[in-house]
């Protein structure tokens, strides 16, 4: 699409939504949001990067292979499910540490995030393998 | 032991997701999906032996209570057809090598593939309505995109009716869960089961009724079971030959989970409609093969009219008949993909429109005694495993003394025998035509090793039939009265 408008929003557009997609990402443990969610957004943003600059350029600032986004992400969650194994609790139990930051707070760290971003990397990836092939297609 | 009833599951999701990061090496595909496949079967052995020896193996993910948590549970039931999800894992997918395009593995054929497999892992060993929900989506999902995979317009004409009838399915099975969980707020089957036990609610017959139209249509029941044999045949050899062995048989497997265990009231209740479908099954089918004159398509119809016989048993549901389902399932599987496997080597060893080759006991004589195998078996000879598994049937049908159904299902043991012999005769010993008498080409060692593999397992589960009917005898106890299945799947709450 060759539109200098277009093109000029997108470059401000793209960061505001990625952004967001991890916004959406950290919330979802306690409130609407998550990974599925924040995949989505995350894949909207490098949708619009793609439909402004062509796919070769999304793909090159995507770095990673849409296909490679996908099955990380999956190995990611399923791993996040044995570390409870190691801790001697049943299979995808939720383990939570936490680890302390400089200043008075502390980090909640748990394998459900871990989950979550394996979900996030999983939904990014599919709908990105999709529009990527889809727009190759008709180029 | 315990972590290791999550494993089934695990292996091929794990294999499914670095599958899609290899996308672009067929080889590390093959290899990773060969081993996910043979890592399934041995647990599924372990889970067997496991079983036999201490009893169920149940857990809760995540610690959860059993009342809200994912419970995964292995009885003896479960654990065989695990076990069986391997055998055919690894049969097929030796089958992939040489039997599907190369190029396919570029576009996820192996992720998907895998996929498959843990759907039906998940099926066989979950505890809770909701996840043999997931797993049927998982199923469909992956059938479907297998199905449709190299979209050829016949492909695509069997996937639409294939898709639309389980989409239908999945929405009668859904409105169900709902009910249900309306009904007693859970979604763990004993729970479920002992929350509905003794009060009769007119809610609980129809979701039981919802559930069995959406088996019936999962397991192609007579009248829901037109959509088979117009899409089985259309894939590759290796997918065709995987949901014969497995995909109809998740549904025959979901029946009994759910209804001995939420519902042994409405089964007694439905037990007539659920005997006339299984009779009318079995004609269907075995006319339908009759009428047919391509080997797969015959095939297809063969898969209707067994499910017919284990619908039979299911519906006189004493533990003999139970027994005898679990036997004939295993039996089923085997023989099922062995000869989808061999119709797929035979129609490519005879490369003229129809599939009736001709003297191909002459001509390649190892791969038509594997086909005269798998065709011995599903005909029910002595001593393949086919023999005993319609014994039992039969047996479970004249002890409730449902002679005329034992009727239909020895006439339909005698179309079967029928088109069996005149298969063989057609493949096999017919002078073939000029075309014909050209030498074969070599069959590749990846094909003929699972034929062969299937082919001995069909007459070893025969020969070795004492063992196995034990345990499904037991089996069968254990499904008639399921308490210690309701009782481990409750766990701590009382």
């Amino acid at each position: 699409m060759n539109s200098l408008i277009f093109k000029t929003a997108t470059r401000y557009l793209v960061p505001v939504l990625l952004v967001f997609a991890i916004h959406l990402l950290l919330r979802g443990h306690n409130a609407p949001g998550g990974g599925f969610a924040g995949g989505l957004v995350a894949a909207g943003g490098y949708t619009l990067y793609a439909l402004a600059f062509g796919v070769t350029a999304g793909r090159r600032t995507l770095r990673v292979s849409p296909e490679c986004l996908a099955g990380g992400g999956l190995l990611l969650a399923v791993i996040s499910a044995f570390a409870s194994l190691f801790a001697g609790k049943a299979f995808m139990t939720a383990l939570w540490f936490k680890i302390p930051m400089p200043g008075p707070g502390y980090l909640k760290l748990g394998t459900p995030f871990f989950f979550d971003l394996g979900v996030f990397a999983v939904v990014a990836g599919v709908v990105l393998l999709f529009v990527f092939s889809l727009m190759e297609v008709k180029e | 032991m315990t972590p290791c009833i999550v494993l089934p599951i695990i292996f091929p999701l794990l294999a499914a997701a670095t599958c899609v990061m290899l996308a672009q090496h067929r080889r590390w595909q093959i290899c990773i999906s060969l081993l996910s496949s043979t890592l399934v079967l041995l647990v599924g052995a372990g889970l067997l032996q496991t079983v036999t020896s201490d009893g169920l193996i149940s857990l809760t993910l995540g610690e959860w209570p059993a009342r809200y948590g994912i419970n995964l549970i292995a009885d003896r039931l479960s654990s065989w057809m695990v076990l069986m999800v391997g055998v055919l894992g690894l049969a097929c997918t030796l089958y992939t090598i040489r039997g599907i395009e190369p190029q396919r593995a570029r576009w996820f054929f192996y992720p998907v593939w895998n996929g498959l497999q843990a759907g039906s892992a998940l099926a066989f060993l979950t505890g809770d309505l909701f996840n043999l929900y997931v797993a049927f989506e998982i199923l469909l999902m992956g059938s479907f995109v297998l199905l449709a995979h190299g979209s050829t317009r016949l492909q695509l004409q069997g996937a639409v009716k294939y898709v639309v009838l389980n989409f239908l399915a999945s929405t009668f099975f859904l409105s169900a869960a709902g009910i249900l969980y309306g009904l007693t707020g859970t979604m763990n089957l004993a729970l479920m089961g002992q929350t509905l036990a003794g009060n009769p609610e007119g809610g609980a017959l129809l979701a039981a009724l919802l559930l069995l139209l959406a088996f019936g249509i999962k397991s192609a029941v007579f009248p829901l079971f037109f959509w088979l044999p117009a899409s089985y045949h259309t894939p590759p050899t290796p997918v065709s030959a995987l949901f014969a062995g497995l995909l109809t048989k998740v549904g025959v497997y979901a029946l009994i989970r759910v209804f001995t265990v939420v519902f042994p009231e409405e089964l007694d209740m439905l037990s007539p409609l659920l005997a006339w479908c299984a009779g009318l099954t079995i004609i269907v089918g075995g006319l339908g093969a009759l009428a047919q004159k391509d080997l797969k398509r015959t095939l297809c119809y063969m898969i209707v009219g067994h499910i017919g016989y284990m619908i039979a048993a299911i519906s006189v549901h004493t533990a003999l008949a139970y027994a005898a389902v679990l036997f004939f399932l295993v039996h089923d599987m085997l023989a099922k993909s062995c000869l989808f496997l061999t119709a797929g080597s035979i129609a490519k060893r005879t490369p003229q429109a129809s599939d009736h080759g001709g003297d191909l006991w002459r001509r390649d004589p190892v791969l038509s005694s594997c086909f005269g195998f798998g065709a011995m078996d599903l005909a029910g000879l002595p001593p393949f495993s086919g023999f005993f598994a319609k014994l039992l049937v039969l047996m479970a049908l004249f002890q409730s003394g449902a002679y005329a159904l034992a009727s239909v299902a020895l006439i339909g043991a005698f179309l079967t025998l029928f088109i069996m012999a005149r298969l063989w005769i057609q493949l096999c010993w017919e002078p073939g035509t000029a075309a014909t008498a050209t030498p074969l080409d070599t069959h590749p060692l990846s094909q003929r090793i699972p034929i062969a593999g299937l082919a001995l397992l069909c007459l070893l589960v025969g020969l070795s039939a004492g063992p196995v009917i034990n345990s499904a005898l037991r089996a069968g106890e254990d499904l008639k009265t399921p308490v210690a299945y309701r009782q481990a799947l409750l766990g701590d709450t009382k």
